[in-house]
């Protein structure tokens, strides 16, 4: 077993796929059948208003949420059928689900570690060398409960990335993050990119993703509306329009509001 | 108060947008609102600034009641299984009524001489269970958290009254009132209608006291558990109080059996004379005529309930400024070259260091770390410890001359005492395991994306609780038949006690796969949702009562077995213990290998 980059990949072909995932809660259908490739090598952008269903497709996608239909692949493994080689390969960050915040962010690397089967030697060095560079080492005993927000979504990614995976699924991963912090996570996922890793995340801050993105994809009411490369997506405007035109909202014309 | 608007200060102007006048007046009087900005020209366009933010009423009392009701009913719409579970709950509730109603009936038609001091310890124990009770084993609902008010303008008096009015609404307030409106019976028998408006009075103001002693004492313990230090000292404080119960249920044994006890009825003069049992026996006096003693009763009560919410207060305004102070002052050097060493709990470090050590590991650093389960652990050392004492030591030793018959009695009964309560105390140590999953939250889903498999899974946390309960239990077992002299008994409570706590555990593990709750994101650890958990927290009952059945065979076994021969029960009870304990794991493995998602489903918390 080897743990990291040489894990063989069956084939070329895209390191996510998505095939007709849907959900209904109750009522309410949240994802409406999402079709999505995600290339390898890429950094991939999910863009979409708050209840788009990002957080439900991203979760159906790394095997948290069990989709009602459809079929998630990561480098060509089921998530849903073939877990074990499927989440080898993946390394998620999630917004939603909390971390074993009563641990040390020593500690949660360590446990992470364990979990995935690595060897001691291995979680040590990588540990070490992950809190150093996004700058946890200072934080010492503190518990991760106690961190504060950009703390957490750094030690979330350096959980996420203990393992080396080819795949980086991430949900919001600047949400309520300093310049400082958010900086630094982008430099990691650009240098990860360039390495042969790929990232999804998603996002509603527009200049994140038109800097950073090679692909975006627009996704609201449960559908993916608009998918291709950043250039494609754009058509030469900016991506804030395209997005707003995409999703149908509306701009405030002044004769509301008089009373603020 | 927690927050107080900020007045803005002078020469450093709110956040106002460019297109008003930015007057900020100079010297705003205290508590201004910092937008409450005043139009230069004071004129009428569309960006005119009101010269008042619009006052809306006061909050009132009746708001948190009704924002109550609203959250039981929203958790209940279109849930058929919630719907059932509540209806069960109901009839659970109402069969306690009408338990709780015919003790507090017989003892107002008791004779004149008994009916005061039977009248007091019934009011005294239903306060005391309303305090025990939240602490020891189910938590307090707290579907209102005080931490939401903290930014909405609500003077406190109204927060603690409101607070105070949504406690009422519930199951448990509305069976203790109908039990404690048992007393009307004897009271309009014997003192016509006056006693029996008297005794609706004094349940009214009973129940008053015992909901508000149940959220002053939670909420206070809340705050003390979050610091380590003080967790030990209150555990001790919880397992003392359990202990020193038992000379009073002695004594209300001796009372009911003999008819007359002074002890008891020195002591129930005294209660009477406090909130815990002052409007309980307002009836009485009300019976004999001593009105004025009647009022002196009643306002004990209502000065009882006043100073619980000043208390209750208190406790609450540190609720809701939160814990973001606490972890600041922990500062400690670097962490060291090898974490994976610092990770693991010290008698752990000799195993191979892997994915079963890590999760075993990160089991008891929890036990420790986690205030809901260090609330837990008390739970579990009243368990082991309190329950084997209070059988063994609450029957049979009476040592006064009174109590000999009380004695002689349940002598037959004191034989098996020992063993007895351990099949309950290791039956209830399972119960901290029965929402497991709903302790840990959202965090489980680290265990799916890192594919730990369900057998591996149950397997650790069952190796954990074992880890801290097994000692304990064994050790609490020994030392109470050493105490009370009951060796004898030792191996046979021993096989009992650690065979009922591996069925418990194996038991809890299924349930805790089949039915999860989410647990409320709050600061106190006593916290409980009505909506979602107190239905399914029934579980836990079921859990229980198959745990017994499952122990039942060693318990026959221990009642026709000749002394000489009751060493086997040792031996074979860790045999059975073990083995469904595995049996329950690998079961519960089975079933959490195919329902992880829907029990992390099960586990978040549902917002709007």
């Amino acid at each position: 077993m080897t743990y990291g980059r040489t894990v063989t990949d069956s084939g070329p072909g895209p390191a996510l796929a998505l095939r007709g995932l849907t959900k209904r809660f109750e009522s309410k259908v949240a994802v409406a059948g999402v079709d999505l490739d995600v290339p390898t090598g890429s950094f991939f952008g999910l863009l979409g208003p708050n209840g788009a269903g990002k957080t439900t497709s991203l979760s159906m996608a790394v095997g948290l949420l069990r989709p009602d239909a459809g079929r998630a692949y990561v480098l060509g493994h089921d998530v849903w059928s073939d877990p074990v080689e499927a989440k080898r390969r993946l390394g998620a960050l999630t917004d939603s689900a909390r971390m074993f915040d009563r641990l040390t962010g020593s500690e949660l690397l360590a446990y992470t570690g364990l979990l995935r089967g690595l060897p001691q030697d291995v979680i040590d060095a990588r540990a070490a060398e992950l809190l150093d560079v996004l700058g946890l080492a200072d934080a010492g005993r503190t518990l991760v409960v106690d961190y504060s927000a950009g703390m957490k979504k750094k030690i979330g990614l350096a959980c996420a990335l203990l393992h080396a995976p080819r795949l980086l699924v991430l949900d919001e991963p600047f949400e309520a993050v300093d310049p400082v912090s958010g900086a630094l996570i982008r430099d990691i996922l650009i240098r990860y990119v360039r390495n042969g890793g790929t990232v999804i995340f998603s996002s509603h801050v527009m200049e994140v993703v038109e800097r950073l993105c090679t692909h975006i994809a627009i996704l609201a009411d449960g559908q993916i509306k608009v998918v291709g490369t950043t250039d494609e997506v754009k058509g030469g405007r900016e991506l804030e329009d395209v997005f707003v035109d995409v999703v149908g909202g509306r701009v405030a014309t002044g004769a509301e509001l008089s009373w603020l | 108060m927690a927050v107080t608007p900020q007045p803005p200060v002078p020469g450093d102007p709110p956040h106002i947008p460019a297109q008003r006048p930015a007057a900020v007046p100079l010297a705003a009087p205290p508590g201004a609102v910092p937008s409450q900005v005043v139009g230069a020209d004071g004129g009428a366009g569309i960006f005119a600034p009101r010269p008042e933010p619009i006052r809306g009423g006061e909050p009132k009392v009746s708001y948190f009641v009704r924002l109550k009701l609203r959250i039981l009913r929203n958790a209940m719409r279109g849930k058929a299984s919630r719907i059932v579970l509540f209806i069960l709950g109901i009839f659970f509730g109402l069969w306690a009524a009408l338990v709780g109603f015919g003790a507090f009936a017989g003892s107002s038609v008791a004779g004149d001489d008994l009916r005061p001091t039977l009248a007091a310890f019934a009011g005294a124990a239903l306060v005391l269970a309303w305090v025990l009770v939240p602490l020891l084993f189910f938590g307090v609902d707290e579907t209102l958290d005080p931490a939401r008010f903290a930014l909405l303008p609500v003077p406190r008096r109204t927060l603690v009254l409101g607070m105070l009015a949504a406690a009422f609404v519930g199951i448990p307030p509305v069976v203790t009132l109908l039990a404690a409106l048992g007393s009307t019976i004897g009271a309009i028998s014997k003192g016509g209608i006056a006693a029996g408006v008297v005794a609706v009075l004094g349940a009214a103001v009973g129940l008053a006291v015992c909901v508000a002693a149940s959220r002053a004492v939670t909420s206070a313990f809340a705050r003390m558990l979050r610091s380590r230090k003080v967790r030990d000292l209150a555990a001790l404080l919880i397992a003392l109080a359990g202990i020193s119960c038992n000379p009073v249920f002695q004594l209300v044994f001796a009372l009911v059996e003999n008819g007359e006890s002074k002890q008891a009825t020195t002591i129930a003069g005294v209660l009477s004379w406090t909130p815990l049992a002052a409007p309980f026996v307002a009836y009485v006096d009300a019976i004999d005529g001593n009105w004025h003693l009647v009022a002196a009763r009643l306002a004990i009560g209502v000065a009882g309930v006043a100073a619980l919410l000043w208390w209750w207060l208190q406790t609450i305004e540190s609720a809701m400024l939160g814990t973001a102070s606490t972890g600041a002052a922990k500062k400690a050097k670097a962490v060291d070259g090898k974490p994976v060493r610092a990770f693991l709990p010290a008698i752990l470090r000799s195993l191979p260091a892997g994915r079963f050590t890590g999760l075993v590991g990160r089991e008891l650093r929890y036990w420790f770390r986690d205030p809901r389960r260090r609330a837990s652990l008390i739970s579990l050392l009243a368990a082991s410890v309190v329950i084997p004492f209070a059988f063994t030591f609450g029957f049979g030793t009476g040592s006064s001359a009174e109590e000999q018959e009380a004695a002689r009695q349940s002598a037959g009964f004191s034989d098996g005492a020992l063993v007895f309560s351990l099949l309950i105390a290791g039956a209830f140590v399972g119960l901290v395991l029965v929402n497991q999953f709903g302790n840990d939250g959202t965090a489980y889903a680290l265990h799916m994306l890192t594919n730990v498999p369900g057998q591996v899974e149950l397997a650790a946390r069952a190796v954990g609780v074992g880890l801290l309960t097994f000692p304990l239990l064994a050790a609490g077992t020994i030392g109470v038949s050493v105490l009370s002299d009951h060796t004898g008994q030792l191996p046979a409570a021993l096989g009992v006690g650690l065979c009922a706590f591996g069925i418990s555990v194996g038991t809890a593990g299924i349930t805790s796969v089949l039915a999860p709750y989410p647990m409320p994101d709050s600061t106190n650890p006593f916290a409980m949702n009505t909506g979602q958990g107190s239905a399914k927290s029934m579980l836990s009952f079921v859990s229980m009562f198959v745990t017994w059945i499952l122990a039942s065979p060693l318990m026959i076994a221990y009642v026709f077995l000749p002394d000489r021969l009751q060493w086997i029960l040792l031996p074979s009870g860790l045999v059975w213990g073990f083995a469904l304990a595995w049996l329950g794991t690998r079961l519960a493995g089975h079933l959490l290998e195919r329902r992880a998602p829907e029990v992390l489903a099960a586990v978040t918390p549902k917002h709007g």
